[in-house]
């Protein structure tokens, strides 16, 4: 089982930089999630380490070996990679019954046919396809075209298992089934899986590594839980998390001896904490949950107004305004308040992030100093 | 968490640029793709880029026999006394601006006429309610798939008169003489040539019609437009680029075609470009022939430039695909047999009474005397008599006509083969390599024939391939030749449908294959050569019925020994044997309509299995 190292790794198409100076160490039996938005260069990232496009800059290892080297004009063809490779698309092929698609890597390795035939059934029976052996491509569903493609790429036990966006083209009950097996089998197999989504929960709920990528650059690596609680930037804040995280813009300020943020002409008193100052431009950010609504005037000095109210099921969303300034907040009472209620605000204990407005790093958590 | 990447050890500084150039030049050699396109470019630019070049040189060096009636001329040497002879000197008249001058006369009224005919027919069938649809829409591409002299032959037929000489056509024995502007000259050409080409407006209006966005008639529907708004606002303004495109593609298609003016025009020495340049030739001044050409390609290509630059912007139309959902469809009404009458009177008139007209002129014997007394089957089946037209036997019994029925038969099924694998080829690897100069380069090239006419190609292979170059020998004269040229000129549509056929397919089929392990041969032939299969054959089908018809590519390469159904057709009119050449054309008729037909057949029959339905 392999450990996957890529080091300082840039593509560019002409003036296109794809992805740049990439460092990256992908840990024996990780189930790595690379995360970002359409472009942002994590499919040609996978792909680069599939062997099916090449690198402009830097060098890939795959354990001690390198595979890829632009210096040297070196690459390692991807058959000798060993590697396994899921497309959004899926890819089967149209012309071949299930039996032959799976088939077609072991025939490539001049297994003989029974053993060919045994390694197809065992996988398939594994994926819950064994059945479906002669049918076409065309005569299958969604999901089960894509277990087809995953029993197609485990079927040569390649050393690792690339896939991008395999789930995008499933319905939403589907592909919330297919990640529980998708942790399973990895749970299983334990083998190195570098997964590719554009969709946050997904890369949260199945990575046991998540690294998020924007404009070809590196942002975070992390494990998802610390990746939400402590986002590195106000990109990675922006990107994780549904409804997305509150950003207020404004500066750090001292009033009437008093330090705090202030915005839209609110003042909001914060505990100091290292690394923050007066005079300085920065984005407050706080999650959903993580503001509470209370009743105004008693319990908090804020008084906002209810824009109005989105129910969700589990959750009920309510949309709060003062000034120009808006709130997503997630209310913990089951409550549904008619527009233009007034409402108080306050905020859990260290959920203030404070990002600089320039460099849109993140600059310390700290909390909301309560009056009285 | 940061990476933590190791340290490697480093390379010698003298020793990475030879790993480099190692690493390079093996990867090379190991890449097919890669390989093949330096190999496809070479082909190309040696069958597309030379004979061109080859062409424009010819057309400015000194001919062997021109250089004994100028002083001090040298064989081979540079000169522009074909330049002058042709553009500037006594004959320019007669050489160059006349014939320019009834080709514009001819192409434009040519091209009007198709397009209102193709619009017309498209219109019906696609935006009314006109019964017939399918069998009307069946029926009226089939001048387009005739020899396009079927039509100046039948017309020949009809419209004779005894003014020129020879026999008399069939209205003339019916006591109606035809005035000879009606028999010969602009008026049948331009009538016969739209007749030929309005297919083309038909299919490419008929999709444009047909692959409208309904929700964009819907939205102005709702909008409260009324029937004849939506028409007007909306329907007109999006077919427009449909409708510019086709016509200017007829008018490039006019410029190189030879047959009809040939038959129509030669007899009353109306000379168009292409039959000028083709007199040139056989009076031996190919250096005069090689600058008309030239001037033909000039125009086709301004005319297609000036098309691309007008509806450049406006191309977005063109790709918009809907839903197959109800329309605003015209009811026809009271009009609907009145329509039906004259729909079916028109087709009949085009495409059925021909190849009747034809069919009765070989089975008389004198010819101009329709009566049942002088009926005959001799020009079918007849031995040589020396009595009829001095000693032809019939065509069934001319060991000639089987040499040309089987050359027809091995050029169409040969070129075809050639063409389709080849698009195939170049569609690979323009859609492998995109992005890169080399993809470019294949793509372009191998649409240039596209815009060359076709008598003024077959020119620039006679230029290129009359004499011995490098290894290369002189290919004139050898069938080898017409199985190029053929091909070669056949190649933008099938790299069209190549590149089409792979970019559909994308890239992932194949590189599920490179992920596991197959070999470049493997995929070609497991996984790209199957799927491809429909598109190859489709990609064969349209060269082989077009290699079958053509005369006006071939010829000029033609020689006694390489005679094709087409060109014999072309020898025996010009002998005046119209009873020989009718029957002639009838069986290639017969030939294309079979393997259409049959072809048709396959496909429908390999597609279903390919997708493994």
């Amino acid at each position: 089982m392999p450990e996957i190292v890529l080091k300082n790794v840039t593509k560019r198409w002409g003036n296109v930089v794809a992805v740049n100076d990439f460092s990256l160490k992908i840990p024996d039996g990780s189930f790595m999630c690379f995360l970002g938005p359409s472009g942002c260069g994590k499919t040609t990232t996978l792909r680069m380490i599939a062997g099916l496009e090449e690198p402009t800059a830097g060098k890939i290892y795959m354990d001690d070996k390198l595979i890829y080297s632009a210096e040297e004009a070196f690459s390692l063809r991807p058959k000798d990679r060993d590697v396994g490779l899921i497309f959004q698309s899926y890819a089967l092929w149209p012309h071949m019954t299930v039996f032959k698609n799976i088939a077609f890597g072991l025939e490539m390795e001049k297994l003989p046919g029974q053993e060919i035939k045994k390694r197809v059934q065992e996988i398939a029976d594994l994926m819950a396809i064994g059945d479906l052996l002669e049918r076409y491509p065309s005569e299958l569903s969604g999901g089960q075209q894509q277990r087809v493609a995953l029993a197609r790429s485990l079927a040569p036990q390649p050393n690792c298992l690339l896939m991008d966006e395999p789930l995008s083209n499933l319905d939403a009950k589907l592909r919330v089934d297919m990640r529980t097996e998708l942790k399973r089998i990895h749970s299983e197999t334990k083998q190195t899986i570098i997964y590719v989504t554009h969709d946050q929960l997904e890369a949260l709920s199945l990575g046991t590594q998540v690294v998020i990528m924007n404009e070809g650059k590196l942002q975070q690596i992390d494990e998802p839980m610390e990746m939400y609680k402590n986002p590195k930037n106000l990109f990675v804040g922006e990107f994780v998390g549904t409804p997305r995280i509150n950003m207020v813009r404004g500066d750090l300020i001292e009033q009437e001896g008093q330090f705090g943020f202030k915005s839209d002409g609110i003042f909001f008193p914060l505990k100091g904490i290292e690394g923050l100052r007066a005079g300085q431009q920065v984005v407050m950010a706080v999650r959903p949950e993580d503001v509470r609504l209370t009743k105004p005037g008693k319990e908090s000095s804020f008084v906002f107004t209810i824009y109005s109210t989105l129910p969700a099921g589990a959750d009920i969303f309510a949309r709060i305004y003062k000034n120009k300034t808006f709130f997503t907040v997630r209310q913990e009472e089951r409550v549904i308040h008619t527009p233009e209620t007034a409402v108080g605000i306050d905020f859990v204990e260290d959920s203030l992030l404070i990002f600089d407005a320039q460099t849109e790093n993140l600059l310390g958590k700290t909390s909301l100093i309560k009056k009285g | 968490m940061q990476p933590e990447i190791r340290q490697e050890k480093k390379n010698l500084p003298l020793r990475l640029p030879f790993i480099r150039i190692w690493n390079q030049t093996r990867r090379a050699l190991r890449n097919p793709p890669f390989i093949l396109s330096i190999l496809l470019l070479v082909v190309l630019i040696y069958l597309v880029i030379a004979p061109l070049a080859s062409m424009v040189k010819s057309s400015f060096t000194l001919h062997p026999r021109d250089a004994l009636f100028i002083d001090g001329g040298k064989a081979g040497e540079y000169t522009t006394y074909y330049f002058v002879r042709t553009f500037l000197g006594n004959m320019r008249q007669v050489l160059f601006y006349k014939p320019l001058l009834n080709t514009l006369v001819v192409i434009f009224p040519m091209s009007a006429l198709a397009l209102l005919i193709g619009g017309a027919l498209a219109w019906l069938v696609v935006r009314t309610d006109f019964p017939w649809k399918r069998i009307v829409a069946k029926i009226a591409i089939i001048p387009y798939m005739l020899p396009s002299w079927t039509l100046a032959l039948a017309w020949i037929t009809l419209f004779k008169n005894r003014t020129l000489g020879g026999t008399s056509g069939i209205l003339e024995y019916l006591g109606i003489t035809p005035p000879t502007w009606l028999s010969f000259g602009p008026l049948p050409i331009i009538i016969v040539m739209a007749l030929h080409y309005y297919p083309f407006s038909f299919l490419l209006i008929g999709s444009a019609l047909r692959d409208i966005d309904t929700r964009l008639e819907e939205s102005a529907l709702v909008l409260g437009a009324d029937t004849k708004v939506i028409l007007r606002r909306i329907v007109f303004s999006l077919i427009t680029p449909a409708v510019l495109s086709s016509w200017i593609l007829t008018i490039a298609r006019g410029v190189g075609s030879f047959s009809a003016p040939a038959f129509l025009g030669r007899p009353v020495n109306y000379q168009l470009l292409s039959t000028r340049l083709y007199s040139n030739l056989q009076t031996g001044s190919p250096g005069v022939a090689y600058l008309l050409a030239l001037v033909m390609i000039l125009l086709a290509v301004s005319f297609i430039y000036i098309n691309q630059k007008v509806i450049g912007t406006r191309k977005g139309f063109v790709t918009i695909t809907g839903k197959a959902a109800t329309k605003s469809i015209i009811k026809l009404g009271k009009y609907t047999t009145l329509v039906s009458v004259l729909v079916f009177a028109f087709l009949t008139i085009v495409v059925f009474i021909p190849i009747i007209v034809l069919a009765i002129e070989t089975v008389v014997k004198v010819p101009g005397n329709y009566s049942l007394s002088n009926f005959t089957l001799h020009y079918w089946l007849g031995r040589s008599d020396p009595q009829i037209l001095t000693g032809q036997p019939g065509v069934l019994r001319n060991p000639e006509m089987w040499r040309a029925l089987w050359n027809t038969l091995k050029l169409g099924v040969m070129a075809s083969i050639f063409c389709a694998v080849a698009g195939l080829l170049i569609g690979y690897t323009v859609v492998r390599l995109r992005g890169t100069l080399i993809s470019k380069i294949l793509d372009q090239v191998s649409f240039l024939p596209y815009l060359v006419p076709s008598i003024a190609f077959g020119a620039t292979y006679l230029s290129l391939f009359a004499k011995q170059r490098g290894f290369i020998p002189s290919l004139y004269g050898t069938f080898t030749l017409l199985i190029l040229v053929t091909t070669v000129k056949n190649l933008p549509f099938a790299t069209r449908s190549g590149i089409s056929g792979m970019m559909q397919l994308g890239h992932e089929i194949e590189e599920a294959g490179i992920i596991a392990g197959a070999s470049w041969s493997t995929r070609m032939r497991r996984l790209i050569m199957p799927l491809q299969s429909s598109s190859l054959l489709s990609g064969i089908l349209l060269p082989m019925v077009s290699a079958m018809r053509e005369l006006s590519l071939i010829i000029i390469l033609i020689t006694p020994g390489t005679h094709l159904l087409t060109s014999l057709t072309f020898k025996y009119t010009d002998y005046g044997y119209y009873s020989i050449s009718n029957a002639l054309l009838l069986i290639n008729i017969f030939l294309v309509v079979v393997l259409t037909i049959g072809i048709q057949k396959i496909t429908g029959n390999d597609l279903s299995e390919g997708l493994g339905g």
